[in-house]
């Protein structure tokens, strides 16, 4: 049963412990961070996602005296029904699983950002220095197991709820018929991350998107074989150099001790 | 208005039962690691790698180490190291979720930040800028110069006191408290057992001198609502905010108490109304229905009209059956009462209606700078959504005159009969995870144990005496009968009921004497007391105390003074004095650890087993999941071997250096007397304050019970039974079966209508002429203990009534005439005028950082989110002064007038007030920053006000007077 997070932005009180506990395991480093220069975004940090951070929490002020209002929302890959970057890949190293998540298997990945380029809302990161692309896996080693996502565990406000993606649907959709605002219903064909807030998204800094899955230029099927043609030449290659790699770190750890 | 349409939370809990079925709780798996994905085409993500360790490892519960919410932590190790710290699905409170701070507790646990050595000062210069030349050594040497510097400085203390009783001279044996040049500080990180462990050993030593946070967080609540209700505690529970129809927050729950939060919200699912008043727009204001700034200061001004409000505008919403009932509203002075209280002018109803005449919306608007327009709307929806729940923390509870402002809301919660309901409460937000346990225990300058005193003069031990004689139960050292005990008035029979089973408790399981020798005529021989008499230092004359040369040795254990307390440069000079022997035990290198001769490396609760109480009293078991790292142990064992060491030293207390037989003997009952059944355990002691006879710890009296688990071995703290013990206990969430909750069990203070045991009581009321203490179920609107006839009109303890009083630092000349500070000038304090400083200063906490901010600041996930120090100040200011964002400004005040270097955050959460006329501009800043950790940056309380309130103690550190310059 596909599942699906609904993110209610009404209930979020900004304590970034989903932003934490996403540190924690998935075994997140962090980004050297200052105070927050920009006066709408105040107190974000860190400011954007990274190959270090797959989610954290946008604070938005609006209005002003006494109809100021302080928004928190939390921003992360929204593993999209139709993933234009699973679409996209030129090979099978993004994967939409069953259960929901959009997977990614760097053996598979040729680095050639196409993902990182198009995706509709900037979530892939390229790790430079791994030349692999860093996201939210949505937890789903997690999910196979019945365990909720380390985000939505930890979020003490119910903000985030795990549920069936239908019933997701459902009650976004309701949440709609009551004037509230939802994002991920429709946006790129619908995402399994929906929001519920009772202000517009525009606000949020959440990009306008059309219920139209963005195209992927159609080259996608031949690419993929072609891709994984440059990928299984390129494997042995790989292999070689991370063998090389693996008795380097081998020998200096041993020359460490 | 509330919005409960369309919460969109439902199957929530299912999802948490499955994280559940992982195996958990003391499970001992550590099995092989099972095949976890089928092929292996690809190398495991990280998350998988994870799962995997996760999946074998040995599940441990805890208790969280940062605030006083009491949220479940399940720790889980493998081969003995902790690789997932996450929240506790089974638990009531937090259901498996977390805040950032707990999100990040992996990270503390494993930090190679931590201390792992004993180490020793080279450079007998101390300083900032001093480099202390830390040398590593053993414990044991540490503990040998640690004891050879207390047994040297114990021996310059006076025992021998000579007294004059009629024409002859008797000689009596004991220690004053306060003279004793033996001082320790801390700890609320500290569980129950090592608190209850180090006040016994510094009562032992003859030292009063002990204090701990809590002195400076919460004193003033415990004199306002003890003096109010009989205890002084946060009055419902964490759990309980589901119950309320709406809150008035004082404080900022979703940042300093998150957990807090999570009930607030469910709360407001079920249609409350949240109303925030606060100096500043934060997380907490972003979800209220109701919200508006007030002035830093004017909290009692503020709750003066919301009770005029009721009295004069809303009478309507006063709840006469409970004032009548349960409050001392419907008598006289005297203890009368009066029939036709409601129109009577001589009942404490009227007289109260009458002292808050002055205090119409208007006039708080003048004070406080909130629209009189607001407060009625404030008033209305509190008011009319009942139960209503007062929640208040560091904004009301720092403040000169906060024992009166505290006492101005219970007043009001009084009124509307909010008292005693679930859903209702007056509920005092404490902050750190065991404040509430290390309160109980005791760890303060003027009490003993059990919120008793120590004795307060030679005449007390005397009479104590005389009652030990009346009984020969009374005598555990079989002292010879004599002349037998009569208090001389109510008010010594009261004193006398609460003190002199507890004393007695203490000479049994302490192994000391109180009394007369030989105490046949105990008025004319000589006293003989191992406890010391009188009262401490309050925490801030302590440092004054240092620098005044009457401190040898100071030991302070997980508290980080030169970051917490206030006028912080102060403490810094006196920790840097020459001959005062300074030992911090800390798990990092803190500010205050820099000033330290030997520092000593402390565990995480992560590695050790004991209890700790939480905000709502809610005393719960966390267990250890790992060995600590290096070096480090554990608290209980260093109290545990260092008193073990000094008295090996020689270290005599009164009754062994007095010449006559009757000797205490301190040796057998430490620890513990129960140390012979199972060992020098955290759970022996445990069993010394928990057990369910009448000489033990009143308040956790029964909290150890061997017929009732003996597979916990009676101890109640490690109930872990989410299920409901009955309709109502399913109803209101008391979770009965779950960990133990003081007074005996009973989950809602004063709540008549909750299932059995508990203490229900109210248990204050005292009446005018007789000083008579009237007897049980009167909650106090009007309060003797805080009434001396000898003040001047506008001071509240005149009238034992709260009246508004400027702090000591106002922005408004006019109003300080007016309503004069209570700042009694004890000692000398720094204030500055609104000419030199114009702009009201306030502190505030980040929900990313901790305190003092040793437990936060060190951890980069963190440090990431909240990565600097900062001052924000309104637009307005900003154009005024002439800078941007990110710039930098100088914030100065009266104790540092060339002021700290802070960056500025320019916003319009921060906004002027209107106050007596004028616009008066707020200035507020966190208060986590020092010079040690992995982010360093400016302390606020190097400029903050150090004058403290007058019947607590505790500083004002939530307002004084700045000056904002561009640097």
């Amino acid at each position: 049963m596909a599942k699906a997070v609904l993110v209610d932005l009404r209930r979020c009180i900004g304590c970034r412990s989903c932003q934490v506990a996403c540190k924690r395991w998935n075994e997140r480093k962090t980004t050297k961070t200052v105070l927050n220069p920009d006066p709408k975004l105040e107190w974000t940090n860190p400011p954007q996602l990274s190959p270090e951070t797959y989610t954290f929490v946008r604070f938005v002020k609006s209005g002003s005296g006494d109809s100021l209002k302080w928004h928190f929302a939390k921003i992360q890959c929204n593993h999209c029904i139709d993933p234009h970057c699973v679409n996209g890949c030129p090979t099978t190293a993004l994967e939409k699983t069953e259960e929901g998540p959009v997977i990614y298997r760097k053996e598979l990945c040729i680095g050639c950002k196409y993902c990182v380029n198009t995706c509709p809302f900037g979530v892939p990161q390229w790790d430079d220095k791994n030349k692999i692309i860093e996201k939210c896996t949505f937890c789903s080693e997690r999910l196979k197991e019945g365990i909720e996502p380390a985000c939505v565990q930890a979020c003490p406000t119910d903000t985030l709820v795990l549920m069936d993606l239908d019933e997701a649907k459902m009650k976004a959709s309701e949440a709609e018929s009551k004037g509230l605002y939802t994002y991920g219903l429709r946006e790129v064909g619908g995402t399994s991350w929906i929001y519920v807030s009772d202000v517009p998204f525009s606000e949020l800094g959440f990009p306008e998107h059309t219920s139209e899955p963005p195209k992927v230029q159609q080259f996608s099927l031949l690419t993929k074989f072609v891709g994984t043609g440059i990928l299984v030449s390129g494997a042995l290659l790989a292999a070689i150099k991370l063998y090389a790699q693996r008795r380097e770190a081998v020998a200096k750890a041993e020359e460490g001790e | 208005m509330p919005n409960n349409e369309g919460s969109l939370k439902t199957n929530r809990r299912d999802f948490l039962k499955l994280c559940a079925s992982v195996p958990i709780l003391l499970s001992l798996r550590d099995v092989a690691s099972e095949p976890l994905l089928g092929p292996k085409l690809f190398s495991a993500t990280i998350g998988e790698q994870k799962l995997r360790e996760y999946k074998r490892g040995r599940r441990v519960p805890s208790i969280c180490v940062y605030c006083a919410g009491g949220c479940g932590v399940v720790l889980t190790s493998v081969g003995g190291k902790i690789i997932e710290a996450e929240g506790d699905p089974l638990h009531p409170i937090n259901r498996g979720s977390t805040c950032s701070k707990l999100a990040a507790y992996l990270q503390l646990v494993n930090s190679d930040r931590r201390l792992t050595r004993p180490l020793k000062r080279t450079n007998p210069l101390k300083g900032v800028d001093q480099d202390p030349g830390w040398v590593p050594i053993t414990w044991e040497e540490a503990l040998e110069k640690i004891a050879e510097k207390i047994v040297e400085a114990a021996a310059t203390q006076k025992y021998v006191h000579e007294e004059a009783i009629g024409d002859k001279t008797v000689q009596n044996y004991y220690h004053v408290g306060k003279d004793s040049p033996i001082m320790w500080h801390g700890s609320s990180y500290w569980s129950n057992e090592e608190c209850y462990l180090a006040k016994k050993m510094m009562s032992i030593l003859g030292s009063l001198n002990v204090e701990h946070q809590a002195r400076k967080c919460h004193a003033s609540t415990v004199v306002a609502l003890a003096n109010t209700f009989g205890f002084g505690a946060m009055t419902n529970h964490i759990i309980d905010a589901k119950n309320s129809k709406s809150f008035l927050i004082m404080s900022n729950p979703a940042e300093s108490h998150t957990m807090e939060f999570k009930w607030v919200m469910e709360a407001k699912d079920n249609g409350a109304v949240i109303i925030n008043l606060d100096p500043r727009f934060n997380r907490t204001s972003s979800k209220a229905d109701i919200y508006a700034r007030y002035r830093s200061g004017a909290e009692a001004a503020l709750f003066m009209g919301l009770n005029y409000i009721l009295l004069y505008e809303m009478p309507q919403y006063i709840d006469t059956k409970f004032l009548e009932t349960r409050t001392n509203a419907p008598y006289d002075y005297d203890g009368n009462l009066l029939s036709d209280w409601m129109t009577n002018p001589n009942s404490i109803f009227n007289i109260f209606k009458n002292h808050v005449k002055k205090y119409t919306p208007e006039e708080v608007e003048r004070i406080a700078g909130i629209k009189a327009e607001k407060l009625r709307e404030v008033a209305k929806a509190f008011f009319s959504n009942k139960p209503g729940n007062i929640y208040y923390a560091m904004g009301s509870t720092q403040h000169t005159n906060a024992v009166q402002a505290i006492r101005a809301q219970a007043i009001l919660q009084l009124l509307l009969g909010n008292i005693g309901v679930p859903g209702g409460g007056i509920n005092a937000l404490r902050g750190i995870s065991n404040v509430q346990g290390s309160t109980d225990m005791n760890l303060l300058s003027h009490l003993i144990m059990g919120y008793r005193s120590p004795p307060r003069s030679l005449a007390d031990v005397r009479r104590y005496q005389k009652w030990k004689n009346s009984d020969p139960a009374n005598r555990p050292g079989g002292v010879a009968e004599g002349v037998k005990y009569q208090p001389a008035n109510k008010t010594e029979e009261r004193f006398d009921d609460r003190h002199f089973p507890t004393w007695k408790q203490l000479e049994y399981n302490w192994g000391i004497k109180i009394g007369t020798y030989p105490g046949i005529d105990p008025d004319n021989e000589p006293v003989i007391c191992d406890l010391p008499i009188g009262t401490g230092n309050p925490t801030q004359q302590l440092f004054r105390a240092i620098l005044d040369g009457k401190i040898k040795v100071a030991i302070i254990v997980g508290e980080n003074n030169a970051v917490s307390n206030p006028n912080a440069i102060l403490i810094k000079e006196a920790l840097s004095k020459p001959g005062v022997f300074v030992v911090v035990n800390e798990i990092f290198e803190t500010e205050t650890a820099h000033f330290a001769d030997i520092l000593l490396p402390g565990t995480t609760r992560a590695e050790r087993n004991g209890s700790v109480t939480n905000t709502g009293r809610w005393v719960q078991w966390h267990y250890k999941a790992a060995e600590p790292p290096g070096e480090c142990r554990d608290e209980l064992w260093f109290v545990t071997q260092l008193f073990k060491i000094i008295r090996a030293k020689g270290l005599k207390i009164p009754s062994e250096l007095s010449p006559y037989e009757v000797k205490g003997n301190p040796d057998l009952t430490w620890p513990t007397p129960y140390k012979g059944e199972i060992g020098e355990t955290p759970e022996a002691v445990y069993k010394e304050f928990g057990h369910p006879t009448l000489w033990s710890h009143a308040l956790y009296r029964s909290s150890w019970d061997g017929n009732l688990h003996p597979e916990l071995g009676g101890v109640l703290a490690k109930r872990r039974n989410p299920e409901p013990v009955s309709e109502q206990d399913k109803r209101y969430g008391y979770f009965k079966n779950w960990g133990w909750s003081w007074m005996l069990n009973q989950r809602v203070l004063y709540n008549v209508n909750e299932d059995p045991p508990g203490v229900k009581t109210f248990f204050v009321w005292w009446a005018h002429n007789e000083k008579i203490w009237l007897g049980l179920d009167r909650a106090a609107i009007w309060s003797l203990p805080l009434r001396d006839a000898s003040k001047p009109e506008w001071n509240p303890l005149r009238w034992g009534l709260p009246l508004h009083n400027e702090p000591l630092e106002s922005p408004d000349e006019e109003l300080a005439k007016e309503y004069p500070t209570m700042w009694d000038k004890r000692f000398e304090v720094n204030v500055g005028s609104p000419k030199d400083y114009p702009y009201v200063m306030t502190t505030f906490r980040l929900a990313e950082h901790m305190q003092a901010g040793a437990m936060t600041r060190n951890l980069p996930w963190l440090v990431e989110a909240q990565p600097e120090m900062f001052v924000e100040i309104s637009p307005k200011l900003a154009e005024e002064i002439g800078v941007k964002i990110g710039d930098y400004v100088k914030v100065k005040t009266a104790r540092n007038p060339e002021g700290i270097r802070i960056k500025v955050n320019i916003t319009e959460r921060i906004s002027p007030l209107r106050v007596n006329g004028r616009e008066i501009h707020v200035v507020g800043m966190p208060w986590h920053w020092g010079f040690k950790g992995l982010s360093t940056g400016p302390s606020a309380n190097d400029i903050t006000i150090d004058a403290v309130d007058v019947s607590a103690n505790i500083p004002e550190y939530k307002t004084c007077l700045c000056n904002v310059v561009k640097d």
